[in-house]
């Protein structure tokens, strides 16, 4: 297993086309920083609108590293996905365009060994691109905007809040949201696998599992009771923003945040299972098929 | 008879003519204990509670300079201070303004009859519309203000003292005002829906806000640093 | 002893059409195995099906003893092949290519022996090259590189020498002849090339329209009784005059230039020699290779001459 799964991440990163996603996050996160440093006090002041006029607040410092991370990985976290999606529905369809699927599978291993092979090395991809967008979206904005405490915007109901969290407090979040988001990521890379198998040309699975996850989400974001009810809490897409709520601090009575702690804990962790369970069920259906095929390519 | 009820009258007159000077000259007494501060350098921590804004406690120092120059600067980079909170120095409120004082009567507040002065500015221009006063007269201390402002609406701020109560400084502030509702602009964020409650949303768009100070220190007439202003 | 290969009964429907249909045949250990059939017959298909590519609607697949649907990884541990036109990893080069492939068939071969088994193929000097700027041929050289890798038992050649040239038609061939003599593998062969077929195969089956037509040793099959033999002459009239009344049908003949024969082929000497006494001047005489004749009279009945 261990030797197939060296073999798989060295064709990985062989591929010239595996650089373009690490390339897409750099710039995107680039551009970002490049703004934010340039007029990032135009931003606060749309934030902050009304909020100004009674409050006296040092914008400048707001703009700090924490502060940027968050707001880069809420834009960079609706376009990973299409990455992710580039390499995993790649996987299996690939391999039958160049018409390797046929040599790979007249060796002396399981096909779902293979799979399974493949979905991991999908997932470590995933794991280097968040690791990647640690790097650049979160060290490198802590080393041009410095570190303070971190502001976060949020809608709650019919309620717009702001939170405060400390500094000391922040980057414990930061790596819980990484890895709750290496197991949003997760999905697609499963969902990209599962058409990958049907497929023997990558464009067809990549663009299906793109498609899919921006319908899901628009769906998921359309404020109707029947959908809110109904729809919404089967849609993964519905959860793949999950990693939020570790910066949903906790409060007191008196409104004041409780260090280290989160506001609704279980419901990070029922989002978490429900989309371990779509990986199981969508890897699951993969393997199941993949078994199945008969190989004409 | 006619002779004692005029004496009654001249007396009630009298003690009323000097109640009315009392007002007077009990706020006299306040701004004078309170010009005996020309500056000082206050440490405390500043606790906001505005039903949008969850911040933390921040450590503050507040600054004040004779006759009207307050600063408030916090510990932490990031930190929400409320505007009004400037004017938490009272006797800046009493100087240098042209004013009428009118007396309010007394209220018993916490067992303590206060002395109620209601400033109005004879300045029609005036930001302070009205400003009232809850004054402690045993001990020439400022324990509550009332003010209405043109353009921030009305604060009110409550004031308890402690061993500084003699130069009229206080151990324990807090400031109560008006804040417009924060709605964030749409389509900024993609929010997490963690199924939280909110309690129901109040259809009147203006808000109440708090800040608290607790002092825990003060160094009166040492002089500032010149760079606080 | 027991045949190294049994298929028995394997079927393959795609939806409402029979690629395969009720096939049957069987290999012995050490034979060159010629696997014929038209365009569409159905070759590739059975030969997927032996290599677990598809799954069989019907029918079963023994290899080494044992059933291809249980002992799959066995089997293809034992087993290298060429399906088609090999394509491999562009983007890598053919040492690369090799190794890894290698390395999936359970064995880590060092630089040494994978140098060599790319100049075994013909292929020295190019290891390192990516894959994209190889041509065809050499591409079906490292396909076959990467199917002997592993040192298999049983070696099942789909086309092997597509895209190949003269030169390197015959290398197949004599590498083919090698591995069934010197080291005794078991190769089954599919082609085109009858006459390449004719030249290594000991046994074979020609399918057509996915069914057994016919299978057995190709010494027996191919009736050296019914050997078309070409004879270019100027003197055509002559020449028919000597051969008419003799065990030789003449098929066709083409005025002042050829004719076309039939005839026993231990009878072409005898014939050679008459022509030559009777003075027909005779500018060339070959005989046709019988398996393609054999394999056309077998699968277009109508259209044989």
């Amino acid at each position: 297993m261990f030797e197939l799964l060296r073999i798989e991440l060295y064709k990985i990163w062989m591929r010239p086309r595996t650089y373009i996603a690490f390339a897409a996050i750099t710039a995107i996160v680039v551009i970002f920083q490049f703004a934010f440093k340039a007029d990032g006090v135009s931003y606060m002041n749309l934030l902050l609108q009304n909020v100004q006029d009674n409050f006296e607040l040092d914008k400048i410092k707001v703009i700090n590293g924490y502060f940027m991370c968050y707001i880069i990985l809420n834009t960079l976290l609706i376009q990973v996905p299409i990455l992710v999606a580039l390499v995993a529905g790649d996987a299996i369809s690939g391999e039958a365009n160049m018409g390797t699927l046929r040599l790979m599978l007249t060796r002396p291993v399981s096909r779902t060994k293979i799979i399974f092979v493949k979905f991991l090395a999908s997932f470590i991809f995933t794991i280097f691109l968040l690791v990647w967008m640690a790097v650049t979206a979160l060290f490198l904005s802590i080393a041009i905007f410095g570190v303070d405490d971190m502001l976060i915007f949020r809608v709650k109901g019919e309620e717009s809040q702001i939170m405060q969290i400390t500094s000391d407090d922040v980057m414990w979040r930061y790596l819980a949201a990484f890895g709750y988001a290496a197991i949003a990521l997760t999905v697609i890379a499963a969902l990209s696998l599962l058409f990958s198998v049907f497929a023997e040309n990558s464009i067809g699975p990549i663009v299906a599992a793109v498609c899919i996850v921006i319908v899901c989400t628009v769906v998921s974001n359309i404020n109707v009771p029947v959908i809110e009810q109904y729809v919404k809490p089967y849609l993964f897409t519905s959860y793949l923003v999950g990693w939020k709520g570790f910066f949903y601090i906790g409060v007191n009575s008196d409104n004041i945040p409780i260090k280290g702690s989160i506001e609704n804990w279980p419901a990070i962790r029922n989002s978490l299972f429900i989309l371990m369970a779509h990986i199981g069920i969508l890897f699951g259906a993969a393997a199941w098929f993949f078994n199945r095929k008969d190989i004409l390519s | 008879m006619k002779k004692g009820l005029l004496l009654i009258l001249v007396c009630v007159y009298a003690n009323g003519n000097l109640y009315s000077q009392n007002i007077s000259q009990l706020v006299e007494a306040v701004k004078q204990k309170m010009a005996k501060v020309h500056n000082y350098e206050a440490a405390g921590r500043l606790k906001t509670n505005v039903s949008f804004l969850k911040v933390p406690v921040s450590d503050v120092t507040v600054y004040y300079k004779e006759p009207d120059q307050v600063k408030i600067k916090s510990s932490r980079g990031v930190s929400f201070i409320p505007k009004g909170v400037m004017s938490i120095n009272t006797g800046s409120l009493l100087e240098g303004m042209d004013y009428t004082i009118i007396d309010g009567g007394t209220e018993l507040v916490d067992g303590i009859a206060l002395r109620i002065a209601r400033i109005l500015p004879n300045n029609e221009n005036s930001e302070v519309v009205l400003s009232t006063l809850y004054i402690d007269p045993s001990n020439l201390v400022i324990i509550k203000v009332k003010t209405t402002t043109r353009e921030n609406g009305t604060y009110e701020l409550l004031l308890s003292y402690g061993k500084y109560s003699s130069y009229g400084l206080p151990d324990k502030l807090i400031f109560s005002f008006n804040t417009n509702d924060y709605k964030l602009p749409k389509g900024i964020t993609l929010d997490f829906d963690n199924g939280s409650t909110t309690p129901p949303s109040s259809k009147n768009k203006a808000r109440k806000g708090r800040a608290e100070i607790n002092f825990t220190r003060y160094r009166i007439n040492q002089g500032l640093p010149a760079e606080v202003f | 002893m027991p045949p190294l290969v049994r298929v028995q009964h394997l079927t393959k429907h795609f939806g409402n059409i029979k690629a395969v249909d009720d096939l049957s045949f069987t290999v012995n250990e050490g034979d060159v195995y010629g696997f014929l059939g038209q365009n569409g017959a159905g070759k590739s298909t059975s030969i997927r099906m032996m290599l677990s590519l598809i799954k069989p609607t019907s029918g079963e697949v023994n290899i080494f003893g044992y059933p291809l649907r249980t002992h799959r990884i066995e089997i293809l541990s034992k087993t290298g092949s060429i399906i088609e036109k090999p394509d491999m990893y562009r983007y890598l080069s053919a040492y690369d290519n090799l190794s890894i492939f290698a390395r999936m068939s359970g064995i880590r071969p060092g630089r040494l022996k994978l140098m060599e088994m790319l100049e075994f193929v013909g292929l020295k000097n190019r290891e390192f090259d990516k894959v994209k700027t190889y041509s065809q041929g050499m591409k079906q050289r490292l396909g076959i590189a990467i199917s002997l890798i592993h040192d298999p038992r049983l070696v099942i050649l789909d086309e092997p020498a597509n895209g190949l040239d003269p030169q390197g038609i015959s290398d197949i061939r004599q590498l083919i002849i090698r591995l069934s003599k010197e080291q005794g593998k078991t190769v089954i062969i599919s082609s085109h090339l009858l006459s390449e077929i004719e030249m290594m195969a000991n046994r074979m089956i020609i399918i057509d329209k996915g069914k057994k037509i016919v299978e057995g040793e190709v010494s027996v099959l191919l009736d050296p009784a019914h050997t078309i033999v070409e004879l270019q002459t100027a003197d055509t009239g002559k020449a028919v005059a000597y051969i008419t009344g003799k065990d030789i049908r003449i098929m066709t003949v083409t005025p002042g230039a050829s004719l076309k024969l039939e005839m026993n082929r231990s009878g072409i000497p005898d014939l050679i020699a008459g022509l030559c006494a009777a003075g027909v001047p005779m500018l060339d005489v070959h005989a046709i290779h019988s398996l393609e004749h054999y394999f056309l009279s077998l699968t277009n009945p109508a259209d044989h001459v």
